[in-house]
């Protein structure tokens, strides 16, 4: 093996003097022809390992070389080498494709017929040629990221950083992402790809895996994953009890994870535990089968298992209105001049179920879940929640209705208290109703501690806390929920989960939008949307099972997910033809 | 239901903009150096300048008149050319704004009752101050004839006695000042107002707002009434400035002005919301805000007469809110206006108001559509 792209040895640091260091003592190397992970819960210093080895930030203590240069001294020259591509890229937005690439290729000294041939392989390889004059950001999530990473490779480097480049990423987009990334190396470049998405670890030959600053593990993810094989356990057959036994066995101090999978649950146990069998989970109609471990269950056993918070579901049992179902869309049609975002889409949801509205970026999910809240009025049809269109009742409709938006809306500026109290005063709760509803969330999310804390300053599993009291505390039968653990790591995602199955168990309805499988698993039934139109309406184990084949014995449900959009495109072009 | 609402938003707008010190600071401070600033620094005033001369004259009545400049309060000192090349390097390099040159015959001419000329030499390049001065010199030159035949025992024909009403001693002061009573406080109004609707939208809670039972009009109401709160403080504590610390006083009722400063608020709120109800985010506010505010503070006849205005521009004076409060503020402080005449000035602002309102309520419902 050659010598490392990246040596660092004891590497810490520190941002503010009394600050626990965001890196600490952390020694380890970056190969070259591979791909390293660094996957991480948030907060464990992915980003900041990631800005050391650019050389854009100091090292506290401690020593990085890069490319045999220096990163304290010879900052320019790894500037020079590397390509790094931060989690937000800077693309000029009001610029076209051509004037982003342009004007990085400027900035890097690429001129001329370097130049040239250098535009010429990129767009050939991020398959953007045809959009040259198309404006950054009129880009799709993953067609920026595309474009991000070409100016990120302008200067041919020998590594390349990548800061959680598949956050907001569609599956499809993010397969090409990856199949990119291999062919550089084929090349001999080096690639390092921080993630908290964990089935990506698995693409990678090597993981460092990062915890509050330290390497908890380096190597192949798939010795990692090994550790755990033997524990891990899908019990099926548990029908609509399922969310509530995934509670119960969460309190035992023998299942460290525990996570829904469609209609199954997935198990982990704690090392040495003994196999759970259907009466030690208490659920006797229960089968249980031992299943090979993935890297997330790894991950988690290996940080200790998911935070055992006792969940006490917030709110009471909603009122039944009975007659109707509690959300609705009836041939919901959107249309933007000529273009058709959303073509008739029809479909219901049960009362106590979590519904999922999958697709790929830009194909009418945003549309369509905007129009179920109110946000958008629809060209044609009706959304309706408890039997009230939203149109005709505006206002009691909304107030049936709990909305949490992607990236937590909540005012930063206020403390978690005045956030809570603005909501509840929005919802028109007033005296010792707000009071009481105040109080309620405040004991099920445990915000106690933070009461008086501005809410900008929160950590994210505490902002997702809050965002979901705000959005809950009015008690609303229906809860829809935007990309909810959207870029959130393992941790975070299942201890929101968590509250959510607990709200379910009450009666509460759910809908959410996802395009990230791992939430898609959650849901009892998903409506996959593609371009415009809902092509498949079932729960995730039927989708998986209709795309079974030779070639895909165990689809997962993202390879459902693509399976059924190939066969759509498919079956479009044999109608034009 | 509807009052909770509408409270818990006007609270939190309350406890967003004073949330901190810094952003208290914010409020208070700004409008406070700006006030100082506009009332000491930006007079139109001509006072305490220097004034050149260049006297090829060897009688005694130049010396005469040239004393009469010595003595006059607007100029500090005189200051003496030898040559029209000196004069003109000192207006070129702004030592002094004009020069007087004053012929070498004009004592022979005036002794001999003929008409002296005298030239003024302006720095056109200052054309306001300059004029002012045309007119300080000129009356100076004119008296100091008048009286040289009234000593000669000539009587003129007629006399012109001015009296200035209202403001008797023409003093920019008192009809400048007043009026930041109103500019301040719309400057910042507008910017508390359309910055709060462009943060939430950047922030994503904008949409939070939408999906909750506040329906649009009740956005734009908790909205208003926040900058309306903060606008007429920060008018109360102008006025209180201009009477106390300036001595200027109000003529007129206090009642009166503050009902046209409300109605005034409200219209500048309105148009605050509307620009916001276009933006998505905030530096487009900012953006649209100034592109705004020059104009309205322009056309609003504080600096130069409406009446000035070329026509086609007038009905546009009339459509700004600034335009009527100007006037109702000049009619209270410098005369006790009669309460018919400042309605004829509240009822256009209210019809602003309840234009750019509406018109930010629609749009906010647009977006949902």
């Amino acid at each position: 093996m050659v010598s490392p792209l990246v040596s660092i040895e004891g590497l810490s640091k520190v941002f503010a003097p009394n600050a626990p260091a965001a890196i600490q003592a952390l020694t380890t190397e970056i190969k070259a022809g591979q791909v390293t992970g660094l996957v991480g819960p948030d907060g464990a210093g992915k980003t900041t390992l990631m800005r050391l080895m650019a050389a854009l930030l100091e090292p506290t203590e401690g020593r990085i070389a890069v490319l045999g240069h220096d990163a304290r001294s010879e900052a320019t020259a790894i500037h020079d080498e590397i390509g790094y591509m931060p989690q937000r890229f800077g693309l000029y937005e009001d610029l076209s494709v051509m004037e982003n690439l342009t004007l990085y290729a400027d900035l890097r000294g690429v001129v001329g017929d370097e130049r040239k041939a250098t535009f010429e392989r990129l767009l050939a390889f991020t398959d953007l040629a045809r959009f040259t004059d198309r404006l950054a950001g009129a880009l799709s999530g993953g067609m920026k990221q595309k474009l991000g990473l070409a100016c990120a490779m302008l200067k041919s480097p020998k590594l390349l950083l990548l800061d959680e480049p598949s956050v907001g990423v569609d599956p499809i987009s993010r397969r090409e992402l990856w199949k990119m990334v291999y062919s550089l190396i084929d090349h001999g470049v080096g690639v390092v790809w921080s993630t908290a998405y964990l089935d990506e670890a698995e693409n990678c030959a090597e993981v460092i895996v990062l915890n509050e600053g330290r390497v908890l593990f380096q190597g192949d993810p798939k010795a990692m994953t090994a550790g755990i094989s033997g524990r891990v356990f899908q019990v099926h057959g548990a029908g609509a009890d399922r969310r509530s036994l995934l509670a119960r066995t969460l309190a035992s101090p023998d299942i460290i994870d525990g996570v829904m999978q469609g209609e199954a649950i997935r198990l982990v146990t704690a090392e040495g535990a003994a196999e759970p069998t259907p009466q030690s989970i208490g659920a006797s109609s229960v089968v249980i089968n031992n299943v090979p471990p993935r890297f997330e269950d790894a991950f988690v056993a290996m940080l200790g298992g998911q935070p055992k918070r006792t969940l006490t579901a917030p709110g009471r049992q909603p009122e039944r209105h009975d007659g109707h179902a509690p959300v609705e869309a009836k041939s919901l049609t959107r249309r933007f001049g000529d273009f058709t975002a959303a073509d008739h889409i029809t479909f219901e949801i049960a009362r106590g179920e979590i519904f999922g509205l999958l697709g790929p970026n830009g194909a009418g999910k945003s549309t369509t879940f905007k129009m179920m809240c109110g946000l958008l009025r629809p060209t044609e049809g009706a959304a309706l929640v408890d039997g009230l269109d939203l149109y005709m009742a505006p206002s009691a409709a909304r107030a049936r209705l709990g909305y949490m938006a992607q990236k937590f809306s909540l005012y930063g500026d206020l403390s978690v208290a005045q956030n809570l109290d603005f909501f509840a005063g929005a919802y028109g709760l007033s005296g010792a109703k707000r009071r009481e509803a105040v109080a309620r969330v405040i004991d099920a999310f445990d915000l106690k501690a933070k009461l008086h804390q501005n809410a900008g300053g929160l950590p994210l599993g505490f902002k997702q806390r809050l965002a979901l009291s705000c959005a809950i505390m009015h008690e609303p039968p229906v809860l829809f929920l935007d990309e909810p653990t959207s870029g959130v790591d393992p941790l975070t995602r299942r201890e929101f989960w968590g509250y959510i199955n607990a709200m379910v168990g009450r009666g509460v309805t759910i809908m959410v939008t996802t395009h990230f499988m791992d939430e898609a698993e959650y849901c009892d039934r998903v409506g996959l949307i593609y371009r415009g139109k809902c092509i498949a309406i079932d729960t995730p184990e039927a989708l998986q099972a209709s795309v079974k084949s030779k070639e895909l014995p165990h689809p997962t449900l993202e390879d459902a997910f693509i399976a059924l959009v190939e066969a759509h495109d498919l079956r479009q072009q044999q109608a034009a033809a | 239901m509807i009052w909770t609402r509408l409270l818990a938003l006007i609270v939190k707008e309350l406890l967003a903009a004073f949330r901190d010190r810094k952003a208290r600071m914010a409020l208070v401070l700004p409008p406070l150096v700006q006030f100082f600033l506009f009332a000491y620094a930006a007079t139109l005033e001509v006072s305490n300048v220097p004034v050149g001369v260049y006297n090829q004259d060897w009688g005694a009545y130049s010396e005469q008149l040239i004393g009469r400049f010595e003595r006059a309060s607007a100029f500090s000192e005189v200051r003496r050319y030898a040559s029209e090349a000196d004069a003109r390097d000192a207006i070129d390099r702004q030592d002094v704004m004009v020069v007087v040159q004053i012929g070498q015959d004009f004592s022979r001419k005036l002794a001999g009752g003929e008409k002296p000329s005298v030239q003024l030499l302006l720095d056109g390049r200052k054309s306001n101050s300059a004029q002012l001065l045309n007119n300080y010199l000129g009356t100076i030159v004119a008296q100091f004839s008048v009286d040289f035949r009234n000593g000669l025992a000539y009587r003129p024909m007629s006399e012109i006695v001015d009296r200035s009403w209202y403001n008797p001693n023409r003093g920019y002061r008192e009809s400048m000042v007043p009026i930041l009573i109103a500019t301040l406080p719309m400057t910042m109004v507008m910017m508390i107002v359309g910055m709060s609707v462009a943060r939430e939208r950047e922030l994503g809670t904008f949409e939070q707002l939408l999906v909750s039972p506040l329906q649009p009009l009740e956005i734009v109401v908790g909205k208003s009434v926040p900058g309306l709160i903060v606008g007429l403080a920060q008018c109360a504590i102008i006025a209180v400035i201009v009477t106390q610390l300036f001595g200027i006083h109000i003529t007129g009722s206090v009642v009166v002005l503050f009902t046209g400063l409300t109605i005034f608020l409200v219209a500048t709120i309105g148009i605050g919301l509307f620009i916001s109800s276009f933006v998505s985010n905030q530096q487009q506010a900012m953006m649209g805000i100034m592109v705004t505010m020059m104009p309205l503070m322009m056309l609003s006849g504080f600096s130069s007469p409406v009446q000035n205005m070329p026509t086609w521009l007038q009905p546009l004076a009339q459509i700004n809110p600034l335009t009527h409060i100007v006037v109702i503020i000049r009619g209270v402080f410098l005369r006790d206006m009669p309460f018919w005449l400042v309605a004829e000035r509240l009822w256009p602002m209210i019809a602003i108001a309840a234009v750019t309102i509406t018109a930010a309520a629609w749009m906010f419902r647009r977006k949902i559509q």
